[in-house]
């Protein structure tokens, strides 16, 4: 479903991503994680085919090679990011996004029942403005549902998400991936990234320090690459903790 | 909805009526009526309405809900446009009033979007942006029409305050083709306008491009302000609050319902504006784009106040 290839990145100052290679097939849920500036966001704008800065290298998504010239339209049904920060400033009803994201889509049916899996129901007329930062992840990851990519890209998406809603978007990308899509998280939170992904890809300094299973990928040694500076211990469970 | 668009035209038949025959007097009422006071509501009407579809337009694609072509500079660019273009095609240059009006708000534009960083476009840096760009180039609309025009100073009035009191069929007629085109090239293009509403980081990922997409709304405002300034100078502030009240009225961001109803409330809070200036000081005649910056401006600071609520919050 997502093949990179020797994907480069940089500005006339700095290379922020190099040579950056990995595959995940259908049924993935790959989790991207890295220090502050390591080049995870730049890499997901990347494959979402809207980084203004452009890239060498090959990126695919269920066979179609992205870049920012592909026609939006066609590019937002391969692939989907989302981030973190939300806004809008025009009393836009939340109905009226999920409306919007099933006109992208071009069919209206499962909307209801994905606004009832995720508890929005009752949120259609609410003004998305006045939704707290959490609520705003929360609908903007309903709107992604709804318009159902082959693979949805989440950026820190769920920073600010509350801890039932947290086990429920858990156990819903696990269905996605369950039935065919791809769910690529990032995020700085290592330990749930490592319960809740299938693969994980470590990134420092825009390069690629470890690509795999989790079970291979998530040891002491890959995470000393990338802190090299910090007292990491991993527990006999896999929990990670750091010693300030 | 169909309760909102009754009581919009209900406002636009009242502003009809308002403009048509407020004051007026019997005795020369057919003469009035039919050489001053049609073309001059007409061109209310269509150079309100065509404010108030750009100022959506504006708000929504730069994601700046003060955003208006009053307060980003787009109509003093447009009016510095319009007095050069009309100089040299007096003097048999290419150019004319109505096209030099839209070059000239499309540099305004451009340059405005030029001066900001992609995170400065939001906020108050904007509108600071662009009083800043306004002042300036009315600056040199005054030194230009100071130098060039023996009758400078009631031209510089007329593109400063805005003035409807030129209105004939023949200046009219353009602007309501125009603007109504516009209206259904908005109403198509409503679906890629909704894209906007949630900041330019969403627009492609419902599957609208947010270059030509932006290009596209940038050149119709410029065209529409280029025509609206041209023909009755710079209006404030009917860009700035239409959109906010539908909104509100109506209840709805989705464009393909805000811009028949900017286009109607437009022109007929213009068509009352400009009866209250050609009737609050009888028989002397305000500029209509006095009363407009008096209402406007507190509006202004409301929506102001309400963006700065909901970053605190």
């Amino acid at each position: 479903m997502i093949h990179l290839n020797g994907v480069t990145v940089s500005t006339q100052n700095r290379v922020l991503l190099s040579q950056i290679g990995f595959h995940a097939p259908q049924g993935t849920v790959l989790g991207v994680y890295g220090p502050n500036g390591a080049g995870k966001s730049t890499l997901l704008r990347a494959m979402a085919g809207v980084l203004d800065l452009g890239h060498s290298g090959r990126i695919e998504i269920d066979g179609l090679e992205i870049s920012p010239r592909i026609d939006p339209s066609e590019r937002c049904r391969k692939i989907l990011r989302l981030g973190s920060d939300f806004h809008s400033s025009f009393g836009v009803r939340v109905g009226e996004l999920f409306e919007l994201a099933a006109r992208t889509r071009g069919r209206s049916e499962g909307v209801a029942s994905v606004l009832e899996r995720l508890g929005l129901t009752g949120w259609v007329s609410r003004d998305f403005g006045d939704l707290s930062d959490g609520q705003k992840q929360w609908v903007m990851f309903g709107r992604a549902l709804i318009q159902d990519p082959k693979v949805l890209v989440l950026d820190e998406t769920f920073s600010k998400l509350d801890l039932d809603r947290l086990a429920a978007a858990k156990v819903l990308i696990r269905e996605r991936a369950d039935t065919g899509g791809v769910v690529v998280i990032a995020s700085h939170d290592l330990n749930r990234l490592a319960t809740w992904s299938d693969r994980l890809l470590l990134l420092a300094s825009g390069r690629t320090v470890a690509e795999g299973p989790v079970g291979e990928v998530f040891n002491g040694e890959n995470l000393k690459k990338m802190y090299p500076e910090s007292d990491l211990e991993i527990d006999p469970e896999g929990r990670m903790s750091v010693r300030y | 909805m169909g309760r909102v668009y009754f009581w919009v035209s209900v406002a636009w038949v009242s502003g009809v009526l308002l403009s048509l025959f407020f004051g007026l007097d019997p005795d020369q009422a057919g003469l009035i009526l039919t050489e001053l006071r049609l073309p001059r509501l007409l061109l209310a009407l269509s150079v309100g309405g065509a404010l108030a579809i750009s100022g959506l337009v504006l708000q929504t694609t730069l994601g700046n809900p003060l955003a208006e072509p009053y307060t980003l500079g787009v109509a003093s660019g447009a009016a510095l446009g319009a007095a050069l273009g009309s100089s040299w095609d007096g003097a048999g240059g290419a150019l004319s009033l109505e096209s030099g009006a839209t070059l000239g708000a499309s540099v305004a534009i451009l340059l405005l979007l030029r001066g900001l960083r992609k995170r400065s476009r939001s906020g108050d840096s904007m509108i600071l942006g662009g009083v800043m760009l306004s002042l300036l180039l009315a600056g040199f609309l005054s030194l230009w029409m100071g130098l060039a025009d023996p009758s400078g100073v009631r031209s510089i009035q007329f593109w400063l305050l805005g003035d409807l009191g030129r209105a004939t069929y023949r200046t009219a007629v353009p602007v309501l083709a125009l603007g109504l085109v516009g209206m259904v090239y908005f109403i198509s293009a409503s679906a890629k306008l909704d894209a906007f509403l949630f900041g330019e980081a969403e627009v492609e990922g419902f599957g609208v491009s947010l270059e030509k997409s932006r290009r596209m709304f940038v050149l119709w405002v410029s065209v529409l302000v280029g025509f609206c300034v041209s023909s009755a100078g710079m209006i404030g502030f009917v860009g700035l609050a239409a959109p906010h009240v539908l909104r509100r009225v109506a209840g709805t961001a989705l464009h393909r319902h805000l811009v028949p109803l900017c286009w109607i409330f437009g022109g007929a809070v213009l068509a009352v504006g400009d009866a209250l200036a050609r009737g609050i000081a009888r028989p002397k005649e305000i500029p209509v784009g006095a009363v407009m910056v008096v209402v406007g401006v507190p509006v202004f600071f409301w929506i102001h106040a309400r963006m700065r609520g909901r970053v605190e919050s």
